[in-house]
């Protein structure tokens, strides 16, 4: 029970931790690992909105004084209305502890609380099994898949995708 | 009205859009008679067609319109937008909207057939997907004609007419493609 895991805003000194889980191969692991690109995005958008705005967000994710990761969002534009997806990237060292599965539900229930969507989606590598078994555990529903959504490592790869909405049973 | 007495060689094709082709746009994204049930989401942005014809005649590197005609008649259009994905990486949402009258008879397959291809030669996706309401089984039937494949119906995406509405989604990949010539 001391487990808790709690969602906060990215501080200056998190942006390195943001940095080693987007550009470090070795700690981003396979699914999250696509190339360098932008690298300067993390602190541009730091110094503009702390990285969180309109359109979407990002927030560490802390356990006791560690961080572990962190979770973001973004909007997908659905005139007239719009939805959610989110993603999540963990350290190492803080996979297999069903961390994400208590990451997703905290930014579940934030933008259920604070925005006014009926839908918050997640889309995972068909062949990630532990990031669809963590989106399941935090009660999302698998919709179907998503054939040639994402390039990686020199191929087209399927996506699963989840969903969860404001009428479903909050974990 | 469609000509009754149309050749039976006058094929579906897609052409650029014309300015006086603009009120027709217009007409199936504004009129709520013409729009049928499942294309009606109030009015918005009504300048749009006739800003972006000025800006680039309705194709960009991001977005597309094409009107559907068949000989001289003017059927609808077909519209394609980048759904961005992993860095470098984007593939094709498109949409269709025929005239009133001109659905039923088959024109949005042959429509969207001839834009996914037009889509995969001159561009280097590995997908199209269509996505469309789950009531609209004219358009499921159309996508299925075409040669897309159903991947799943994803909950509560659109909100039309006081209600969240499924959205049904399809896509074509590249292997996919119906032979050329059909």
């Amino acid at each position: 029970m001391d487990d808790f895991l709690a969602l906060r805003p990215v501080a200056e000194d998190d942006l390195a931790l943001l940095e080693r889980l987007t550009q470090d191969p070795a700690v981003a692991g396979e699914y999250a690992w696509a190339g360098w690109r932008d690298l300067l995005r993390f602190r541009q958008g730091w110094a503009e909105d702390r990285l969180v705005n309109d359109n979407g967000g990002i927030l560490v994710i802390a356990r006791k004084d560690e961080r572990i990761g962190f979770v973001s969002w973004f909007k997908v534009d659905f005139p007239p209305a719009h939805y959610w997806s989110m993603g999540i990237g963990l350290l190492p060292e803080a996979r297999g502890h069903g961390y994400g599965t208590q990451a997703h539900l905290l930014l579940a229930r934030y933008l259920f609380a604070h925005t006014t969507v009926h839908r918050i989606e997640g889309v995972t590598e068909a062949d990630n099994a532990v990031e669809q078994r963590a989106l399941e555990k935090a009660g999302f529903t698998r919709e179907g898949v998503m054939r040639g959504v994402f390039w990686r490592d020199g191929a087209w790869r399927d996506g699963a995708l989840y969903s969860l909405l404001r009428t479903d049973q909050l974990r | 009205m469609m000509p009754a007495m149309e050749a039976m060689d006058e094929h579906v094709t897609l052409r650029l859009v014309a300015e006086d082709d603009l009120p027709i746009l217009d007409q199936l994204t504004q009129d709520p008679d013409a729009t049928g049930e499942f294309a009606w989401f109030g009015w918005y942005k009504v300048m749009r067609f006739r800003q972006w014809w000025a800006d680039n005649r309705l194709i960009s590197d991001d977005t597309g319109i094409l009107m559907v005609v068949r000989g001289e008649d003017r059927l609808g259009f077909v519209t394609w937008h980048k759904v961005p994905s992993t860095p470098g990486y984007y593939y094709w949402n498109i949409g269709i909207a025929l005239l009133p009258e001109a659905r039923g008879h088959g024109h949005g397959t042959q429509a969207q057939r001839l834009l996914a291809r037009y889509l995969f030669e001159h561009t280097t996706v590995q997908r199209i997907e269509a996505a469309t309401e789950v009531g609209n089984v004219a358009e499921q039937r159309a996508l299925e004609k075409a040669g897309f494949t159903r991947e799943g119906v994803h909950r509560a995406t659109g909100w039309r007419d006081g209600a969240y509405r499924d959205g049904i989604w399809y896509s074509m990949v590249r292997a996919d493609q119906p032979d050329a010539g059909e």
